[in-house]
């Protein structure tokens, strides 16, 4: 590339050293000469037409370049093109405008407008979960940055790599008076600074060059976090100086850490040596490998697995998931093996949201406790998304997927034959106890099946039976909606199968995360889908024009139980706590007085839609049609009035 | 519409102590003639809707189900009235003992399950 690059300096160079209007030159100054009038004391008799003012109808000034030869943002380009990256999500602004045309014209990236900067990181944050590689986010440095940032924050509790860039106008001369004032800023990362993994302001466009290669391989090098560039806009807009030879950095193939041996192995001693050991998995499978690895490793041992489900960690219907009886297993397990458990304190005691907050610890005195997770290899101090501290036995700062095939290897070598009988006894009685939990679930199904506002079980249901035939994936989850039901009902068995909820709990995560992975699935020829909280929409509702814009296949299933229902119930906790009674705490949480017509916002949009449905009889024919449209390639809606939880 | 189901016609007369887990005494509770048309007025203006679904369902991230086939009164009672996990307390400051034995009504007044067969989907 650099070579091209600099065949095309020389080649333009010449050109820009011609590049003024000749008929310019020919314009005298009026602004001179009209300042060097003296000005006139006498006041007129009456209106008087202003004289024609020849500076505002003559063109440009005199000896002012008007056409360049070469442009500093190509040459970002070609760098952003070095690293892989397939598409941009972005809101557009004017401190980004060099670089927005050089990747629409120059290296004609694929683009997907978004109608809000937290959208579009969202969108990002999506992608990534599913395709393992980041897109490139724009927006503005002031205005857009502020509305990404809870955006970023969901991404950088949730490690995922966002790679964003931003524009601002550093020289202070170089701005046009009014607007791009206020929309410069003399730190601009300083807003995100707590939750983006590194950031620069590169001076020139060497810098530029090394400085993205950089931030790249940092964001995705465990724990993947958001990286951040702020990027001048005269550094974009202006030609590549002459005396600038330009080269592409070479980004490295990124080898994630693997665990020290010594803890590997004396974790896997734990393993074979303990009568209950249990693995507990959270943001643990970033691929199909990773799921792989985990049952065979708990095939192995014939241990339990409790998949919290901040990944698509374990299958669903494998009889060592214990999932659904997390507290029963934890409490009789004598080792616990956290796997990029950040909240290991809350996997191991019960917390109550009582007058008095207290909590008890759910596990064995004497359990010992290992955790294999990248999360301790960077941490910062601000936002407190490290959790509560947890005394255990052995930690390994590692990252957890790239550990386990040695600890496996340690597993089957340190294995006592005399265990295996054993070993195989406790895999029963646990696949046992898998099989009574689905039936319980069945019958638990069955309460409220013909409701209406129709039952999330109810729901989980159809929309299973709709997509089930189908190569499908469950995009974003709205922060405090992680699908309980289809995670108990349905046949999980893939890593894109869902990429668990918003990591900072921000709501306004799921729909455009969706969008996002719909993006990334599309060329796999996968049916994405969400099961859409109604508030977790409302805030970032123009996604819909841009799936349909775009023409992403997504179906989203409205779970449009008409309030923020997480916090209805913290109301009420409130007002009866204080004797008050709750007939008032609806106020503020409900989404109602009007009800919100999603069919007909979706169809505003672009999107085809089917609904409101109340009537659960209706829900499974809606599906379909829906179904058939995501297949054809375009977005579709169906919104579902539907129970609390 | 009238719910004064017989088999809540059998409890009512009973005043129980219950003790709840914890070893924390219950309040005594009289269990009063209940109106489930009420009762669902109420079960759903005071918000027993949200956690347990509108009939009584359940959801297990919020609140166990309470119908059909609800808790011995006593037992709901006392759990309505202190209860023993995080469900807020209704006292009968703000529920009436009237209101708590309409809502009662109502849960009972809750048709049976369906016929697993009706919901074959779930099986696939």
């Amino acid at each position: 590339m650099s070579k091209r690059r600099n065949d095309s300096v020389l080649s333009r160079r010449g050109l820009l050293k011609g590049a003024t209007l000749a008929g310019a030159a020919a314009v005298g100054n009026p602004l001179t000469s009209r300042a060097q009038d003296a000005p006139s004391t006498a006041r007129p008799s009456g209106p008087v037409t202003p004289a024609p003012n020849p500076a505002m109808e003559s063109g440009h000034p005199p000896d002012r370049p008007i056409i360049q030869g070469t442009s500093g943002s190509d040459y970002m380009a070609d760098v952003i093109k070095s690293l892989g990256i397939e598409h941009v999500a972005c809101n557009p602004g004017t401190s980004f405008r060099g670089l927005h045309e050089s990747l629409i014209n120059y290296l004609k990236i694929d683009w997907h407008t978004c109608t809000h900067e937290e959208a579009s990181v969202a969108m990002a944050n999506g992608y990534a979960k599913i395709e393992g590689k980041p897109i490139l986010v724009l927006a503005h440095g002031t205005v857009g940055l502020q509305h990404a940032s809870m955006a970023l924050y969901n991404a950088w509790c949730d490690r995922v790599p966002i790679y964003m860039m931003v524009g601002n106008t550093v020289d202070a001369t170089k701005r046009a008076p009014g607007g791009e004032w206020f929309h410069s800023v003399q730190d601009a990362a300083a807003l995100v600074r707590d939750f983006v993994k590194w950031d620069d302001l590169p001076g020139s466009l060497t810098h530029f060059g090394e400085s993205a290669v950089r931030a790249y391989q940092i964001a995705m090098t465990p724990p993947m976090a958001p990286v951040l560039m702020v990027l001048d806009s005269e550094l974009q807009d202006g030609p590549i100086p002459p005396h600038e030879k330009l080269v592409v950095p070479k980004l490295p193939r990124i080898a994630p850490l693997i665990g020290d041996p010594g803890g590997v192995a004396e974790t896997a001693q734990l393993l074979v040596s303990a009568a209950n050991p249990v693995i507990v998995a959270d943001r643990y499978a970033r691929s199909q490998a990773g799921i792989d690895r985990l049952v065979e490793l708990a095939d192995i041992l014939q241990c339990a697995v409790i998949d919290l489900g901040g990944r698509m960690n374990f299958p669903s219907r494998h009889g060592l998931n214990q999932s659904d009886r997390a507290r029963a297993v934890v409490g009789q397990a004598d080792v616990i093996l956290g796997l990029e458990l950040e909240n290991f304190w809350g996997a191991t005691h019960a917390f109550h949201d009582n007058i008095e907050r207290y909590s008890d610890t759910v596990i064995r005195p004497g359990t010992k406790l290992v955790g294999i997770g990248a999360a301790p290899l960077y941490v910062k101090a601000n936002y407190q998304d490290f959790q509560r501290y947890q005394e255990i036995d052995l930690s390994i700062p590692a990252d957890a997927e790239a550990t386990l095939p040695y600890l496996i290897e340690a597993v089957k070598h340190l294995l006592p034959a005399d265990r295996k009988a054993a070993m195989a006894a406790r895999g029963e009685k646990l696949a046992a106890a898998h099989q009574q939990a689905i039936k319980v679930l069945k019958q638990d199904a069955l309460y409220a099946w013909n409701a209406s506002p129709i039952a999330t079980s109810r729901l989980a249901a159809e929309v299973w039976e709709a997509i089930r035939n189908e190569d499908w994936s469950i995009g974003g989850i709205s922060s405090n909606n992680r699908p309980l039901w289809p995670q108990r009902l349905w046949d999980m068995t893939k890593h894109y199968h869902h990429t668990g909820p918003a990591g900072g709990g921000g709501i306004g995560y799921g729909a455009p995360a969706t969008a996002g992975a719909a993006l990334a699935n599309k060329k796999h020829g996968r049916l994405t889908l969400a099961i859409q909280g109604d508030g977790d929409l409302m805030y970032s509702p123009g996604i819909l024009w841009t799936c349909a814009h775009s023409r992403l296949p997504v179906l989203y299933v409205m779970h449009n139980n008409r309030s923020y229902h997480q916090e209805i119930m913290g109301l009420q906790k409130m007002a009866n706590r204080r004797q008050r009674g709750i007939d008032r705490t609806h106020i503020g949480v409900t989404l109602d007085d009007p009800f919100i017509d999603y069919a007909g916002l979706a169809k505003s949009l672009g999107v085809a839609s089917f609904g409101p449905i109340s009537d659960p009889a209706d829900l499974g024919p809606a599906l379909k049609k829906a179904v058939a449209v995501v297949k054809r390639g375009e977005p579709a809606l169906v919104d579902v009035v539907s129970q609390g939880r | 519409m009238q719910f004064r189901s017989i088999q809540l016609s059998s409890i009512i007369p009973m005043l129980v102590t219950a003790v709840l887990a914890g070893g924390t005494p219950a309040q005594a509770q009289v269990a009063l003639p209940g109106d489930a048309v009420n009762g669902k007025r109420v079960y759903m203006a005071d918000g027993c809707y949200q956690c347990h679904g509108t009939v009584g369902q359940g959801s297990r991230p919020t609140g166990p189900h309470l119908a059909p086939n609800p808790l011995p009164y006593e037992a709901f009672a006392g759990q309505v009235r202190r209860p023993v996990n995080a469900m807020p307390p209704y006292t009968s400051v703000v529920l009436s003992e009237q209101d708590l034995a309409d809502i009662y009504a109502y849960l009972v007044s809750i048709p049976p399950l369906v016929d697993p067969k009706t919901a074959a989907i779930l099986d696939n």
